[in-house]
């Protein structure tokens, strides 16, 4: 029980790895805006090459990408099928019954399919699998620390997220426990309808709630000892440091998004609206 | 300045019961702790120990009593916020559960913790992190996770937490009690070096009577009163009361009686392990004199 790793975090030295959070959070949201600015075959290409290259440079195995994946493969097919059947255009590919399909469903299935993997891909890659849920923590506490003038309790939710992050290990072993009691006591956790595996849960949600409210009260105690009071007037021991290649990373995604704007002023080919 | 470090006078505490009633958990508690003082609080389950400790450092407020630390009076009424942070600042607190202490989900980032919440510089957080580790005797784990270590492990860890804020005084409200024979020695050498070297006041609740026997002094609650406050020697030497309170007597306390008992005559009041030992150790050297 004792190597339960934190979300998908892929250990690595890569450039990726070694970027401030805080930027890795703002290349991932610029490279969300940059997945939309993408209309027509060249720009989807790029979008891809780019993505191709970032799983490159961050050294993550492919397969544990795909991986992150699987469950997105539902809702992959769902919008792929819903493009395919639902956009009517001008050339007319297929037709059966009431079916008709042209070439601008498939184009669009094809470009938002791809959007929607690189999509997952390049978000993944510069959040979860490279940076620490901590770092991802701290990161989002400095980037929102503006909204503390709004009274916003960004603190104090970056500090409910890190004690949740520091109880699941903890919480685990414990549920793996009450239910090994649970089996010697002879519960039946594996078959049966779903009603009663559900209904099997119980004798196991109730001690662990228990125990998760007296180790929340046990924890607040411990925390006011250590003269815990708030966000207000707390130093760090880890401030955050921006390096020359965290500006270059932005640089180049911004670029980037320039360039695909280019390419669909002068765009050949099939352009999605 | 008083020659007292934490002294109590006439100090009660309730708690509300399911009813509503308020039932009392500590009645008229007179107490005096020099600086630098290792104390051992012993009582059975319910006895107030913990409810004491909580009161010491401004976790709880007294029902009635006064509670004077270094001097200052702590229930006045009228103390500043930050008077009270400087107050769990200089008496720090190790709880049982080392699970339920532990805030961040690396060592060093937790360590700091205290520190951050006083709002230290951070070049000078970095020094008492690596200070605490390094007395902790566990220099080398900064960037470990706190989950993955042993429960003797996380209780240093709980502990250098504590002195990364420079504390005066360690309460540890039965720090050792979830640990293995391994663990609760960890935690006893690293307090006992922290009381010898660094001076500061340590607190020991605890139900071990092994534990209790390297004190300086030993206090006894019983239902909310204090019924004994003696030296070990003086405490050990009525075994009777001890297990009338549903307490036993150390080991080698129970060894020396035993002996005495089947007629071996030991030399003076021997009451730690070492004592013993060395009582031991005299008389059969005097015995090998005798016969040979
Ligand atoms: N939060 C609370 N609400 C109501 N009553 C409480 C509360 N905490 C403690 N008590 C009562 O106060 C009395 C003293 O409790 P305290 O926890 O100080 O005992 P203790 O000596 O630390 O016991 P243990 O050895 O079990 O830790 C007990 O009778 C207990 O039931
Ligand atoms: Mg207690």
């Amino acid at each position: 029980m004792n190597n339960i790793s934190f979300g998908q975090y892929y250990p690595a030295n890569s450039l990726i790895h070694s970027l401030d959070a805080r930027f890795k959070v703002i290349c991932a949201f610029l490279y969300i805006v940059c997945s939309f600015l993408c209309k027509n075959i060249l720009s989807f290409a790029a979008l891809l090459a780019s993505a191709a290259l970032l799983v490159a440079i961050s050294g993550i195995p492919p397969k544990i990408l795909l991986k992150s994946l699987r469950p997105i493969i539902f809702i992959l097919l769902f919008t792929v099928v819903i493009n395919m059947f639902w956009t009517s255009g001008e050339n007319l590919v297929f037709s059966w019954w009431k079916i008709r399909i042209y070439y601008e469903g498939i184009m669009n299935a094809l470009f938002i399919a791809v959007r929607i993997v690189v999509l997952i891909v390049g978000t993944s890659i510069f959040l979860t699998y490279t940076t620490t849920p901590i770092a991802l923590t701290d990161a989002l506490e400095s980037l929102l620390s503006p909204l503390k003038v709004l009274r916003a309790p960004v603190h104090e939710f970056a500090m409910m997220i890190t004690i949740a992050l520091r109880f699941i290990p903890t919480l685990t072993e414990e549920t793996n426990r009450i239910m090994a009691a649970q089996k010697a006591r002879g519960a039946d956790f594996t078959t049966g309808s779903i009603f009663k595996r559900a209904r099997a849960l119980i004798p196991i949600l109730v001690p662990l709630f228990v125990s998760a409210f007296r180790r929340a009260d046990e924890l607040a105690t411990a925390m006011e000892c250590r003269c815990y009071h708030g966000g207000e007037g707390r130093t760090r021991l880890n401030i955050p440091h921006s390096r020359p290649r965290d500006y270059v990373m932005l640089l180049l995604i911004v670029a980037f998004g320039a360039g695909l704007i280019l390419i669909n002023i002068y765009g050949i080919g099939y352009t999605m609206k | 300045m008083d020659e007292y470090f934490i002294r109590t006078e006439h100090l009660c505490c309730n708690y509300r019961d399911e009813n509503g009633r308020e039932a009392p958990a500590l009645i008229d508690i007179n107490l005096k702790i020099k600086k630098g003082e290792y104390i051992a609080v012993i009582g059975r389950n319910g006895s107030g120990k913990s409810t004491l400790a909580k009161l010491l450092n401004m976790i709880l407020l007294p029902a009635s009593g006064k509670i004077y630390i270094d001097g200052k009076d702590m229930t006045s009424g009228n103390l500043s916020d930050d008077e009270i942070l400087d107050i769990r600042r200089r008496v720090g607190m190790v709880f049982q559960n080392p699970d339920n202490q532990i805030v961040a989900t690396i060592v060093e980032e937790d360590i700091a913790f205290g520190p951050e919440n006083l709002g230290i510089p951070t070049p000078e957080i970095r020094r008492r992190v690596d200070y605490a580790l390094e007395t902790v005797g566990m220099r080398g784990y900064e960037k470990h996770e706190p989950h993955r270590l042993s429960g003797g492990q996380k209780q240093r860890i709980a502990i250098a937490g504590v002195l990364a804020m420079q504390p005066e005084c360690i309460i540890l409200d039965e720090a050792t009690a979830m640990l293995d024979p391994r663990g609760r020695a960890e935690v006893i050498n690293t307090i006992e070096l922290l009381n010898r070297e660094r001076k500061i006041t340590v607190i020991m609740i605890t139900h071990h009577m092994n534990e209790a026997v390297r004190a300086d002094r030993v206090i006894v609650l019983s239902d909310g009163r204090l019924l004994r406050d003696y030296p070990p020697r003086q405490l050990f030497s009525e075994p009777d009361f001890l297990r009338r309170q549903g307490l036993g007597v150390p080991q080698s306390v129970e060894l020396i009686d035993e002996l005495r008992r089947q007629g071996i005559a030991l030399e003076g009041e021997p009451v730690t392990p070492e004592e013993c030992a060395g009582a031991i150790m005299k008389y059969l050297k005097q015995k090998k004199a005798h016969d040979g």
